[in-house]
């Protein structure tokens, strides 16, 4: 699968690749991106699998690029890694058609937990 | 918003970020603020600032290092105040998934977010805007693997 991590933090975006490996998610190509606005440039010209994003950043937020993927007609499951972990927002992201919901800090349990769905195993 | 978070949660959600033993202990005196002290402000969805957390470079650096295991020497000179790019924007991080801490206490009936980092030093402005707070914490850290240690100030600030 293609996977495209979008997070601000570049060691965040390390961090949730290192994750995905220990949560036994290996073998995908993996690409990152910094903010919300640079995700939707590479989803309007490549196809992806997964989205894994972040909320709170600068130029595009999380929830901003995944109403922008679903008006431009972009079948990807949208995904969010984020420090934002209340219930209210756990709703929003659902209610806007997010497939999973990893609140920071994360472990690899929770990565398996969360992700079996979308990668199976 | 003048509930503080208790320092078990903050050691716990530090040690789940870094993967790495944390110490926190209440710090001998109040942090003093000065030109090289780091100040996070959070605001709530209105603007309105809500926390703030006032941190030294000892601090930036060691967490910064931490969070993306750069080597130990790196630290020592970050806190010795030649922080890199990475120690920075590391910390920043750090301080952004705090916040989740600040949102834990509200029970969802205020959200609040990172609105920035900010050196002391580059808008000395930050100042007026983090009053002594209605309650604060003083915390001293240290990170295993670190030889660098650092001290926070957790503010609540509306």
């Amino acid at each position: 699968m293609k996977i495209l991590i979008v997070d601000d933090s570049k060691a965040m975006r390390m961090i949730v690749q290192r994750t995905l490996r220990q949560a036994g998610i290996t073998g995908h190509d993996v690409t990152e991106a910094s903010d919300g606005r640079e995700a939707l440039d590479r989803l309007r010209s490549e196809s992806f699998d997964v989205v894994m994003s972040d909320w709170n950043m600068p130029t595009m937020s999380g929830i901003e690029l995944l109403t922008a993927v679903r008006e431009a007609n972009v079948d990807v499951t949208f995904g969010f890694v984020t420090s934002e972990g209340s219930p209210a927002m756990r709703l929003i992201a659902a209610e806007a058609g997010a497939k999973f919901f990893i609140a920071k800090p994360f472990t690899a349990d929770a990565f398996a937990t969360a992700l079996r769905p979308v990668f199976g195993g | 918003m003048s509930e503080l978070p208790n320092v078990d949660a903050i050691r716990r959600l530090l040690l789940q970020l870094l993967d790495r033993a944390v110490v926190l202990n209440r710090a001998p005196a109040p942090m003093k603020l000065g030109p090289k002290s780091w100040v996070a402000t959070y605001v709530a969805d209105s603007g309105t600032l809500a926390y703030a957390i006032a941190v030294d470079v000892g601090f930036i650096a060691t967490v910064g290092a931490a969070l993306s295991m750069v080597p130990p020497a790196v630290a020592q000179e970050g806190a010795k105040g030649k922080l890199t790019e990475t120690l920075v924007l590391n910390a920043q991080e750090v301080l952004n998934v705090l916040g989740l801490l600040f949102n834990e206490l509200q029970d969802g009936t205020v959200h609040v977010r990172l609105e920035r980092l900010v050196e002391v030093e580059k808008d000395p402005k930050v100042l007026e805007r983090v009053p002594p707070g209605k309650s604060r914490i003083d915390l001293a850290a240290t990170v295993a693997g670190y030889p660098t240690s650092g001290v926070m100030t957790i503010l609540a600030v509306a």
